[in-house]
């Protein structure tokens, strides 16, 4: 009696595999996001070979239009947009990127232990949790990014770094947005924890910390994959906003945000300065969206063939 | 019987809190076993049948210290086992061990077959990696798997391997007592004697000691040396497997026993029958818990609950137990 099962070692991830597949547009998401990394990781190549610099400012060749020198024109500055745009992808998918990621690994521990554990320390992660909800986020946001970072002791070499706005809003979006994912690995760490093959490593003697990371995270990992897939795309909104806001990077170094806000009082002079910072994000955004859709239909435990 | 038990159960009560309905309504008890006593020895089965509800897996859950029973003891080899720690259970553990009914649920999906029967030697720190992935191969050939499963998962297999698989882990540790809650009814009936007969087999060639849960009668009547019969949380009949099925004397195990499916034997008699639904244990009757539905009622059993009595061989709880014939 064995059904319609693959015969494969790693029948799991082959199945999986074959229903992504299935999934168009998130092959296409999938796509795209693999392009834009990859032109954003090769930048510094890309700049050599087209002998261009994201910092070279050329006063006399301000608001060019494209041509085979500047293939996206410059900006007010004279500097080339088409690289500032690729170093800003490398800003802006490294912020989703890591912010996500550390987001995703606290709210997954914070989950683990409430949805485990139960009883008073469910109770007081989840009271905190909501707490870091009710939070109004920019008017915090706001307030973190004007934290002085010389008052709180950190080493002066990583406060005068210029990347410090970087780790910034790195740390600032992964301290409030883990709450997400801490409610989901919650609520399915209750759901695992009642299985039997839990109860049975009970049974064998098998400790707290082996049966959360040996039992319970492997069955409860697809949710999360998804949800940090969506998340990265908000991340990448929110530095944005901030950016935009003046509370993000800071130039001379570009994000998307930044060129965004940049270009703001320039949109009549020279569009296209806010108009393709404006559109990858719009890009990313949306692939990422469909990626994240067809990954929750490929990873979903009770789809069948 | 001088020997001390392997497993010795005294007035084992588990409850769980219910929460009422509405807002203001207060916490009720929902007492799933009740002062259950039993002995179990070394290298004797003892079957616990009952229907669906009565507490035998909540009773097979709290003598393994799983879920904690709220009073009682449960002594282990002599001694007391429960209020103990998880540290100071660790030893526990590796000399019980369970199989679960269904071997669907029992198996974690995301580990492969080799890692799931080596687990409880790597939990226990036996041996090292080479040792144990030799090991797992040699306990699944000893319950019929092949070596090549050990790379496959759980979804890849039938009912029948995967509990297999089940017991390959349990006696991955060589415990001496093996609690199987219903290990077979989740099987096609095939598939059960197979299972069964594996069972049997590791009985007699490592002298296992079984607590064997299960509502099946015929397959208890064939595996099990002494059984209990279970109601509404307590044990109402115990006696070696022979005398209950050819002299039982609480109306409820004759009606259990009446109410198994025969083969080529007409109709059955309505007169063995039980009519209506086991009462529920939030709300258990006054007096004998069977008396809404026995036959032999009367007015004494209304209002006084009659213990488990009679000698070490057969113990009923009934007022009439020694009346009342077939």
């Amino acid at each position: 009696m064995r059904g319609p099962m693959v015969d494969t070692a790693d029948g799991m991830m082959a199945l999986a595999l074959k229903r992504f597949r299935r999934h168009r547009l998130a092959i296409a998401g999938a796509v795209v996001l693999a392009v834009l990394a990859s032109l954003a990781a090769t930048a510094p190549l890309i700049a050599t070979i087209l002998g261009l610099d994201w910092e070279a400012v050329d006063l006399l060749n301000r608001f060019a239009p494209s041509s085979a020198a500047h293939p996206l024109g410059t900006d007010e500055l004279g500097r080339d947009l088409f690289i500032r745009l690729l170093y800003g992808g490398r800003i802006s998918l490294l912020v989703g990127l890591t912010a996500t990621v550390v987001a995703a690994l606290i709210g997954t521990a914070i989950g683990l232990l409430a949805g485990f554990y139960g009883g008073r320390l469910d109770a007081l992660l989840m009271r905190f949790t909501d707490s870091v909800i009710a939070l109004p986020l920019l008017p915090l946001l706001i307030v973190l990014a004007a934290v002085d970072l010389d008052k709180l002791g950190l080493p002066s070499s990583l406060v005068q770094s210029q990347y410090v706005s970087l780790y910034r809003i790195i740390a600032i979006v992964a301290l409030v947005g883990w709450t997400t994912v801490a409610r989901l690995v919650r609520g399915a760490a209750l759901t695992v924890r009642e299985r039997d093959f839990v109860l049975s490593a009970r049974g064998y003697g098998a400790g707290g910390f082996r049966i959360m990371t040996v039992h319970i995270l492997p069955n409860l990992i697809s949710p999360v994959i998804v949800a940090t897939t969506l998340s990265v795309g908000n991340v990448i909104l929110l530095e944005s906003v901030l950016s935009f806001l003046g509370l993000g990077i800071q130039p001379p170094i570009p994000s998307w945000g930044n060129l965004l806000t940049n270009a703001q009082e320039l949109i009549w002079t020279a569009p296209g300065l806010a108009m393709w910072p404006g559109m990858l994000i719009f890009i990313t955004v949306i692939a990422l969206n469909f990626l994240g859709d067809g990954l929750q239909d490929a990873l979903d435990p009770k789809a069948t063939d | 019987m001088s020997d001390t038990p392997i497993l010795e159960v005294r007035d084992l009560c588990k409850r769980f809190p219910v929460r009422g309905k509405g807002p203001f309504a207060g916490k009720s008890w929902l007492a799933a076993v009740n002062a259950v006593s039993f002995r179990l020895d070394k290298g004797e089965t003892l079957a616990l049948v009952g229907e669906s509800g009565c507490g035998k897996t909540t009773l097979a859950r709290a003598a393994a210290m799983l879920q904690p029973p709220t009073s009682g003891s449960v002594r282990f080899e002599g001694s007391e086992i429960t209020g103990l720690g998880n540290r100071s259970l660790k030893p526990l553990r590796r000399r019980v061990q369970m199989i679960f009914q269904d071997p669907y649920g029992s198996l974690n999906p995301r580990l492969p077959v080799g890692a799931i029967i080596a687990e409880p030697l790597l939990v226990h720190g036996l041996g090292d990696k080479a040792e144990r992935r030799q090991k797992a191969v040699r306990l699944a050939e000893q319950v019929g798997l092949k070596a090549g499963d050990m790379s496959r998962y759980p979804h890849q297999f039938s009912g029948g391997q995967r509990q297999r698989i089940a017991i390959a882990r349990a006696i991955a540790l060589q415990p001496c007592l093996v609690i199987a809650d219903e290990p077979v009814s989740a099987l096609d009936v095939s598939i059960q004697s197979q299972i069964l007969n594996l069972l049997r087999d590791l009985r007699d060639s490592r002298r296992l000691t079984y607590l064997f849960i299960s509502h099946d009668l015929a397959v208890v009547r064939h595996f099990a040396d002494r059984v209990a019969v279970m109601y509404l949380g307590r044990i109402v009949e115990t006696a070696a497997a022979e005398t209950l099925f050819d002299a039982p004397r609480h109306p409820y195990t004759r009606a259990l026993i009446a109410a198994q499916p025969v083969i080529g034997r007409g109709k059955r008699t309505a007169a063995g029958c039980l009519s209506g639904d086991p009462p529920s244990p939030l709300d258990p009757p006054s007096g004998c818990p069977f008396h809404p539905r026995c036959p032999l009622a009367a007015a004494l059993c209304r209002e006084s609950r009659p213990e488990l009595e009679g000698d070490s061989g057969h113990q009923v709880a009934c007022h009439f137990k020694n009346e009342g014939g077939t």
